[in-house]
């Protein structure tokens, strides 16, 4: 079974004035039907740079140096312009992080959503309309006739996001894309757009990538969680293993952050070139010599679960 | 909206106050007066001018004469006959003695008709060219625009002129100044409408280097401002074609903040218009106060100094309605 | 104070990779040096006028004789009316007369070079009756090159003052308008009405009537004010003061702004809650960090002025002779048909648009350079 999409040694670098940034280095996950993955990281990590990859979104000076991304077995960077807007908003979607700057202020909601149905599909305005309503009540806003004709700023913050959830859905999907839905939010409404997204995720049969910065809102929604740091993966597994028993000391410093509040030391750095040792090293609480002399492979450490660490089966909860 | 409209207007009313108080206190203060050049004048004789002074009351206090000129504008009753009304009273003009405001209304007119010709083309040259240098941006005709626009807007709009006149008598390809030709009067409607043209190129021309130099900027920092935007990035993922998403969304919102330019725009132009005026003999309210001010003749200026600033101030309230009729934030607020 | 000495550091390098604003201080470079240097550069002083050559084109710069042999040194040919009075010259290459530099000028006032040598000579000269004019001459004969030279005296310094002043207005008014709004002053009780000024609405309102005038209209009314026959001196002064005035509510509003931001700030409650006097607060803590943005603001402001004083000579209405100034000397070309014939009196126009092609060029650069939002 071809999983639904499948990144291999995936390479972003970002041309700038100040030098070459390594926002990405050879990353691969794949990722199967209907099922949701969270990847976690904190900013600069490379995960939204990832994302936009996905949709060849991402801006100047970024640049894919290398990499393949399959998805349903076709290779998305190498298709043309005008294949390449077949898939956007139609086969896989993406919200974003603040759903105030994320709508047009200009136009009603109700236009929006329409307006991605009609980029995709042969309808009437009027059947648009209509499926746009049907959307705005799929993500719950209540009211949905009078909200149709609202402007972004009319509504709150959880409406907004709810609409772009709308907007996304509007093609039916089988990927979709959410980077950090849920931080320009309030926490209330953090749970309920989770909420959300998890049961949406069912009743449109897709796939879900959930990123964000905080791995407490991972086990809400996603099956399989992806842990990145400074551009690689640095830890995979089911949304269980990892929780019950991190295999390395980042996913341990990032739970331990969220559960009790104890950050991790030091900063994420920013690569100008490649990496000789473990990026995490200079934060890390196992690292010896060995760590400083070559960038760690990705150990099976079980079943669907991978760690990027020399000192893997030492890390305990 | 209607109640927006309506606090503006009311503003404005005071703000006219305002002005007609300020025009009033600037040739009040202003030394000298016509009728004192005319009693230079031995033939004159000093009952005479005494007659002038009394007719128009320069011998009342000042602030009776502000009153009285105030309630000449407004519409008012003439004589004490309730049944003719009379408004617009601007008072006599003592160099040509007629009524100021059969000079004003015309003076206003060729203005305004300079001034609604360089908008017309200004923004139709202005706003595509911006669009092209931000979609192209750092490309060659952004890089071009970016000088051009420099010297366009460093260039002085009277010495602009004179270079133009000077071209134009080298070259007899446009009239040298003024509004209309010799044998207007004799012209068929298409003949008049095509010698004002031709009387209006060059005026037109100078306006608008100026102005298109600074719409271009404007329009294209703008366009490059909202293209960083999250919302673009968004219709960008739904799969919108680059040429939607750009003149659809992106336009639409770069548009925005220009919509205000527009209002300003007459004010800018106003001020430049009168150099122009001047320059190229052009019969507007530039030149008229121009004369008016060597010729002191107050009446005059103190009505061209109120047209000019209500036209301004009309300008600002059309740019303030605009933006609130094609800004959702601010009409639904 | 709060500005480090690094920001500015990080501003210069900024402005230098902006290759059109390096450009701009050059020319500004350029045209200030010969400013100062006028007296020396200019072959002639203001009042100098040759009767016989009024509206004389360009001398032209030979280095070739008439015979064809070719000379190291530069010269001119004199020239001839002819026909009489009708401005036409024809040259005479009977003699020639090189191009002397640093010559020695006796038939000229001495001048003094930078106000402390006086000395007659002059970076260029050629023998009697020959001339150099390099620009041509006026209706009268004076050197346009000459004129511009001096005449960039004015123009290049009442940017500066006219900018300082209205600066120096705009600023206080600003400063106090930001700093009183919404806090009226209390004048104290009166039979239970409590009157008080609320400066700002003032302040704010009175520089919106100002600005409702379009601003050459407002000029020239205002310009009326003065009497016409006043001392050249005088009338630069005045027309400072007048510039200024019109100038005062864009800058008094932008440094509002700054203020109501800078207002609600840390350091300005500490110093109030030590005691220091609004004064104090006023100047010491608010006027310098909005110091880079006004630097901004003011460059770009100095062209307005520079026009200003140049359209109100144009109208004989400013800077009067026998002071040279770029605007009065274009008030020839009033007349279409001198214009026609002698186009060399737009020459001025010339300098006034590249000095404020400098100030904007400058004045972009430093906004960019200073610009938090525009460091990658």
């Amino acid at each position: 079974m071809i999983p639904l999409l499948e990144i291999k040694n995936l390479t972003i670098r970002f041309f700038t004035d100040d030098g070459v940034i390594h926002a990405v280095e050879d990353f691969s996950f794949s990722l199967p039907k209907n099922k949701t993955l969270g990847i976690v990281g904190e900013s600069g990590s490379g995960k939204s740079v990832t994302a936009l990859s996905i949709l060849r979104l991402i801006p100047s000076p970024g640049k894919i140096l290398r990499g393949q991304i399959l998805f349903e077995g076709t290779d998305i960077l190498t298709l043309p312009e005008s294949e390449l807007y077949k898939i956007r908003g139609n086969r896989i979607s993406m919200i974003f992080q603040d759903p105030m700057t994320s709508l047009n202020p200009l136009f009603t909601v109700g236009y929006q959503i329409a307006e991605a149905v009609t980029a995709h599909q042969k309808v009437s305005r009027q059947e648009a309309k209509s499926r746009a309503l049907a959307l705005l009540e799929a993500v719950k806003i209540p009211e949905a006739k009078k909200r149709f004709n609202a402007y972004p700023h009319q509504l709150s913050g959880g409406m907004r996001q709810r609409v772009m959830i709308a907007m996304a859905l509007s093609c039916n999907p089988s990927l979709l894309i959410a980077d950090e839905p849920t931080t320009a939010l309030d926490v209330t409404v953090q749970k309920q757009i989770l909420e959300l997204i998890a049961e949406l995720q069912k009743d449109f049969q897709m796939s879900v990538i959930l990123i964000t910065h905080n791995l407490g809102i991972i086990s809400e929604v996603c099956d399989q969680v992806l842990v990145m740091y400074a551009g690689r993966c640095v830890e995979e597994g089911p949304v269980s293993s990892i929780f019950r028993a991190p295999r390395h000391p980042y996913t341990f410093g990032l739970l331990r952050s969220v559960e009790k509040m104890i950050p991790i030391p030091g900063q994420l750095p920013i690569l100008k070139e490649s990496a000789v040792a473990c990026t995490f090293a200079p934060r890390c609480f196992l690292a010896a010599e060995k760590c400083r002399q070559g960038e760690p492979p990705l150990f099976d450490v079980e079943e669907n679960h991978q760690s990027r660490c020399w000192f893997h089966d030492q890390v305990q909860i | 909206m209607i109640r927006y409209i309506g606090e503006r207007l009311l503003l404005m009313l005071f703000l006219l106050l305002g002005i007609s108080f300020i025009s009033f206190l600037i040739m009040q203060l202003a030394p000298g007066n016509y009728l004192d050049t005319l009693a230079m004048n031995p033939q004159i004789s000093p009952a005479y001018i005494a007659h002038m002074k009394e007719k128009f009351g320069l011998n009342l206090p000042w602030y009776v004469q502000y009153f009285r000129w105030l309630l000449g504008i407004l519409p008012h009753p003439v004589n004490g006959n309730w049944h003719h009304w009379d408004y617009f009273d601007f008072g006599i003009s003592f160099s040509q003695q007629i009524p100021v405001f059969s000079i004003l209304k015309p003076a206003m007119m060729n203005t305004l008709i300079l001034a609604l010709a360089t908008i017309v083309v200004s923004w139709f040259i202005a706003v595509p060219m911006g669009v092209y240098a931000a979609v192209k941006q750092n490309g060659p005709f952004d890089q071009a625009s970016i000088f051009l626009a420099y010297i366009g807007f460093a260039i002085p709009d009277f010495f602009l002129a004179m270079l133009l006149l000077f071209l134009a008598s080298r070259t007899h390809l446009f009239p040298i100044g003024g509004m209309i030709g010799r044998d207007y009067e004799y012209l068929s409607p298409w003949g008049k409408l095509i010698d004002l043209f031709h009387h209006l190129f060059l005026p037109v021309l100078v306006l608008t280097v100026g102005n298109v130099a600074y719409l271009m900027r404007q329009m294209r920092a703008s366009l490059l401002d909202v293209l960083r935007a999250e919302y673009i990035q968004t219709a960008r993922a739904k799969g919108l074609r680059e040429r939607i998403v750009i003149f659809r969304h992106a336009l639409r919102n770069a548009l925005n903040p220009m919509i205000t330019l527009f209002g300003f725009e007459l004010g800018f132009l106003l001020s430049g218009a009168l150099a122009v005026e001047i320059v190229m003999s052009w019969p507007g309210l530039g030149r008229v106060i121009y004369e008016a001010i060597i010729q002191k003749d107050l009446y005059v200026v103190m009505g061209d100094l109120m047209v000019s600033s209500v036209l301004l101030i009309v300008g600002n309230l059309l740019a303030d309605i605009l933006l609130a009729w094609v800004d959702p934030r601010i009409r639904y607020d | 104070m709060i500005k480090g000495r690094t920001e500015w550091h990080i501003a210069k390098r900024q402005l230098r990779k902006n290759k059109l604003a390096v450009f701009g201080f050059w020319l500004l470079a350029v045209l200030y040096f010969l400013m100062i240097f006028a007296d020396f550069i200019a072959p002639y002083d203001q009042a100098f006028s040759d009767g016989e050559k009024n509206f004389h084109p360009p001398v032209a710069i030979h280095f070739i004789d008439a015979e064809g042999h070719f000379h190291l040194t530069p010269f001119v040919y004199n020239t001839i009316e002819r026909p009489k009075f009708s401005r036409h010259y024809l040259p005479d290459p009977s003699h020639r007369y090189p191009i002397h530099f640093f010559y020695k000028n006796t038939t000229l006032v001495e001048h003094s070079l930078l106000f402390l040598f006086p000395t007659s000579v002059h970076l260029l000269g050629v023998d009697e009756p020959a001339r150099i004019f390099i620009f041509g001459t006026d209706d009268s004969g004076r050197d346009v090159f000459t004129r511009i030279l001096y005449g960039s005296r004015v123009a290049l310094t009442i940017g500066i003052i006219g900018v300082l002043v209205s600066y120096a207005l705009g600023v206080l008014i600003g400063a106090l308008s930001g700093y009183y709004a919404g806090k009226p002053i209390p004048l104290g009780w009166w039979k239970g009405w409590k009157p008080s000024i609320d400066v700002d609405n003032w302040i704010q309102r009175s520089g919106e009537m100002l600005l409702m005038f379009p601003s050459l209209y407002l000029l020239l009314g205002l310009r009326a004010l003065i009497p016409e026959h006043l001392s050249s001196a005088k009338v630069y002064f005045l027309i400072v003061i007048l510039l200024s005035f019109i100038r005062w509510p864009a800058i008094a509003r932008v440094v509002r702004a700054m203020v109501l931001s800078i207002r609600e700030r840390e350091f300005v409650l500490a110093a109030e809650a030590i005691g220091c006097s609004n004064f104090r607060i006023i100047w010491r803590h608010i006027v310098p960090n909005t110091f880079s943005q006004i630097i901004v603001f003011v460059t770009l402001s100095i062209p307005s002025f520079i026009l200003g004083e140049a359209f109100l000579s144009y109208l004989d209405l400013g800077i009067r002779e026998p002071q040279a100034s770029w605007g009065n000397m274009l008030t020839q070309a009033q007349d279409v048909v001198a214009l026609t014939h002698y186009p060399w009196i737009l020459l001025p126009g010339f300098f006034i648009f590249i000095t404020v092609l400098g100030f904007n060029l400058l004045g972009d650069g430093l906004r960019d350079a200073l610009d938090p939002k525009m460091r990658s």
